[in-house]
């Protein structure tokens, strides 16, 4: 495992996110030290994978203000395997990719077990597999914020178990996680942010000096 | 530099190899197809064998367009790549390079007995092959922004033509001046230039494209 640097964190001030020409959410402030974990809930459709896409920089907040001191690691609903490549392709292909140490490449495959499932090809593995198979990126990566989305679909008891481990390892060694997910996460000690739709209702003067 | 060549031999190993074997094949149906529409005639086929040639690898770069970006698009890698350390810029360039080296490169060098096979001389062939080398990096760069605006459509592989083909024009044309007779070498320096002009716009004008995409 790589070390990480102490000192980092993100603070998102008044943040407010519009997708689709419709508002997500506004006025979420976040605040997290190194070492510290976030879970963000809220029903479907109430901007969790909006907020998470914010904080990995690839969208923009409409207005407030996003500090992020740090590199992440974006995990989204896709899994970014190629499904031509066997898993142990595309596992070399992150390693290489990430940079990381051959000690990590075999912690990722301990740790998620993936031993048996390497030489098959990705298209032919089940849906809690890949997952297994996309999660194992997170040993490789250099980034002290983890941004995970709904990180347990399709996983069986023992790899919420050995995702669970390592959330707690990565926290211990001052790294940083932001889950979003509808069902409850085996994170300890982990703050919640709440985003709710049913929260902001637009009065229709906003809506038309919006348009 | 070590994801630049991870990232180059997953492309070559992934989608490139088997579109550079169809671009291959392509461009050797081109050329034997080509005298028997003709008919037999040296002096003719001595003529256009230079354009025929060109004209084949520009249609031939066209075929490994689609599965430069499509497939990590939609498997979330080129996300996960994108908001990694690495540019996206740098990301572009390595799948152009892929691209090249494998849909582009085989044709610049079967360009010598394809030139044999029309009845050009040896210095003839081998001068069209140095100006392919030159020259077609530009099809790859400028296929780059094609694709990129493509990644979502439909049919996407059609639409990239139509808008690759008409920015394909001047290496095009300054190719088949610099493979042979007078201007050559001029030709060869423009075609060298649209090379390095595409190098550096292309990669930021496609990951510009990209991120349009990615933040839809």
């Amino acid at each position: 495992m790589f070390p990480l640097s102490k000192t980092d964190e993100i603070k998102l001030h008044k943040v407010a996110c519009v997708r689709g020409g419709r508002e997500v959410f506004r006025n979420v402030n976040v605040r997290l030290r190194s070492g510290e974990t976030l879970v963000v809930r809220g029903a479907n459709g109430c901007g969790k994978t909006s907020l998470l896409r914010m904080l990995a920089g690839i969208l923009g907040a409409v207005s407030g203000e996003i500090y992020i001191s740090t590199t992440s690691c974006y995990l989204g609903h896709e899994n970014a395997l190629s499904r031509r490549l066997s898993a142990q392709a595309n596992l070399e292909f992150w390693a290489k990719f990430l940079d990381a140490p051959k000690e990590s490449l075999e912690e990722s495959i301990d740790r998620f077990h993936l031993g048996t499932l390497l030489p098959s090809t990705v298209s032919s593995l089940s849906l809690g597999q890949c997952r297994r198979l996309a999660l194992a990126r997170l040993c490789l990566t250099p980034a002290t914020l983890w941004l995970l989305d709904e990180p347990v679909s399709g996983l069986d008891t023992q790899a919420i178990d050995s995702l669970e481990s390592l959330m707690m390892s990565h926290r211990e060694r001052g790294g940083m996680v932001v889950a979003a997910s509808h069902v409850p996460l085996p994170l300890k000690g982990a703050s919640t942010l709440q985003l709710d739709a049913s929260d902001y209702h637009p009065r229709r003067e906003e809506w038309e000096s919006f348009i | 530099m070590k994801a630049f060549k991870a990232l180059l031999s997953r492309e070559l190993g992934r989608v490139q190899l088997g579109a550079g074997g169809l671009s291959v094949l392509f461009f050797l149906t081109v050329v034997v197809l080509l005298p028997l529409g003709i008919g037999p005639r040296d002096d003719l086929l001595q003529q256009i064998a230079p354009g025929i040639l060109w004209i084949a690898v520009l249609l031939a770069s066209l075929l490994g367009l689609e599965s430069m970006f499509r497939e990590d698009f939609e498997n979330g890698s080129l996300e996960a790549m994108a908001t990694s350390a690495f540019p996206l810029e740098a990301i572009v360039l390595a799948k152009c390079l892929a691209h090249w080296l494998a849909c582009l490169l085989p044709l610049a060098v079967l360009s010598v007995p394809c030139g044999l096979l029309l009845y050009l001389s040896v210095s003839e062939s081998i001068g069209i092959a140095i100006a392919m080398l030159l020259g077609t990096p530009a099809f790859s760069l400028l296929g780059s922004i094609g694709a990129a605006l493509t990644l979502d459509a439909r049919r996407g592989n059609l639409l990239a033509l139509l808008l690759v083909l008409p920015l394909s024009m001047p290496p095009l044309i300054f190719g088949v001046l610099a493979s042979g007779g007078k201007g050559s070498a001029s030709g060869l320096l423009l075609g060298i230039g649209l090379s390095l002009g595409a190098l550096a716009i292309a990669p930021f004008l496609s990951s510009a494209i990209l991120w349009t995409r990615l933040r839809a």
